[in-house]
């Protein structure tokens, strides 16, 4: 089994996730795992697919035991609290495997655990954390990526968790771009040097890859009819709204009101920013400039 | 009586309180006046009870603070987040 530290959990894989195994360790090397991803059979029915419901493309239903989560056409997964069994389908690599388990299913064992996962992005300087949050098609990924070029240290794309003292842990902090975003990042790059994953977006390894510290700051993107960069602050309860629609699957487990308070629990501490950029342009550069702004302003 | 249901929670945010029904989902910020008077409606459970804390506190008319608590306990009922009972204090 390979071994992992991600999200500030332990983890032991039959599959490669896609960041840096845990360097071994005795100490490492006795702890027992917190999570299992191994292969296995998800007891999906044709009844259950049915009654299944929609989370960002893949397909779940909750059992008492756990959840059933489905990647159409690439793979099922059967996730406790404590496991993730994988079948995937023929002609998908260990790997692709690993990465969907990471990016698909390790979410609901978060859920299952009872933490605050939010779908966005993390980075870190000079020991505080960022986290960003957008639509998709905002440019969570593309300002993550741009604010490592600045040296931030990468935290955590797509899926980031807020424990109880609002200290976010490096999870999976690869960024997956699309062409134009890439583009705009690094104009004249090679593309053919860049991996690109199964539905055609480039991978991208961050250069520094920062350490768990407490959260500073939240950023919500969003494209709106305005000329430039909008930002404002935003608290209270429209904190929360602005934060409705990115808790991963709030009406998965438990009451969404009890995810809610759980947010407004871990969250306290940190300001929410709304970052509207015009619909028409990416607007790159002056958005990274006004989140390093920001981010300098809270940290002060 | 006015009683706040089990499945109501509330928790400070920032300079708000915000209230959670568990049972319904939705969610309120109330600013610091409203949170308040919800505080003092959990302890004395009755109207005038939150109406004779708010005029030592509040420098305003007793008829003026009254009909705005009323209409306060009328928001909280209508959306979930209390209940009247009837019953002795």
């Amino acid at each position: 089994m390979l071994q992992y530290e991600c999200f500030g959990f332990s983890i032991s894989s039959s599959f490669p996730l896609p960041i840096p195994e845990r360097e071994s360790s005795l100490a490492g090397s006795m702890r027992a795992s917190d999570v299992t991803i191994e292969a296995g059979d998800p007891p999906w029915t044709e009844e259950r697919l049915e009654h299944s419901r929609d989370a960002g493309g893949a397909r779940y239903f909750v059992l008492d035991e756990g959840i059933l989560v489905r990647v159409p056409g690439l793979v099922d997964f059967f996730v406790s609290a404590s496991r993730i069994e994988v079948r995937g389908d023929r002609g998908l690599g260990g790997e692709e495997l690993g990465d969907l388990a990471g990016r698909v299913a390790l979410g609901f064992v978060l859920q299952l655990r009872g933490e605050l996962a939010l779908h966005g992005a993390a980075l870190s300087s000079g020991g505080a954390a960022l986290v960003l949050v957008g639509e998709r098609g905002a440019g969570k990924s593309t300002a993550t990526a741009g604010l490592a070029l600045r040296g931030f240290g990468a935290l955590s794309d797509d899926v980031v968790v807020v424990d109880g003292e609002g200290l976010v842990s490096p999870g999976l902090h690869r960024c997956r771009l699309n062409r134009d975003a890439l583009l705009g990042l690094e104009p004249g790059l090679d593309f053919g040097a860049v991996r690109r994953d199964r539905d055609g977006k480039f991978v991208l390894s961050p250069a520094l890859v920062g350490a768990a510290a407490p959260l500073r700051a939240i950023v919500a993107l969003s494209a709106a009819d305005v000329d430039g960069i909008e930002t404002r602050e935003v608290s209270g309860y429209e904190k929360l709204k602005a934060l409705l629609g990115h808790i991963h699957s709030l009406e998965c487990v438990g009451s969404p009101a009890a995810r809610l308070r759980l947010a407004a629990s871990s969250l306290r501490a940190a300001p929410l920013f709304e970052l509207r950029r015009p619909t028409h342009r990416l607007a790159l550069e002056e958005g990274l400039d006004a989140i390093e702004g920001i981010f300098q302003e809270v940290s002060r | 009586m006015i009683i706040i249901p089990d499945s109501v929670a509330a928790s400070e945010l920032d300079d708000e309180l915000v209230l959670f029904d568990d049972s319904s989902g939705s969610f309120a910020g109330l600013n610091p006046v409203a949170a308040r008077v919800f505080k003092l409606l959990k302890t004395t459970k009755r109207e005038e009870g939150v109406v004779d804390a708010l005029c030592e506190e509040y420098d305003s008319p007793r008829e003026r603070i009254a009909s705005d608590v009323a209409e306060f306990v009328r928001m909280l009922v209508e959306r979930g987040y209390a209940r009247i009972v009837a019953g002795r204090d």
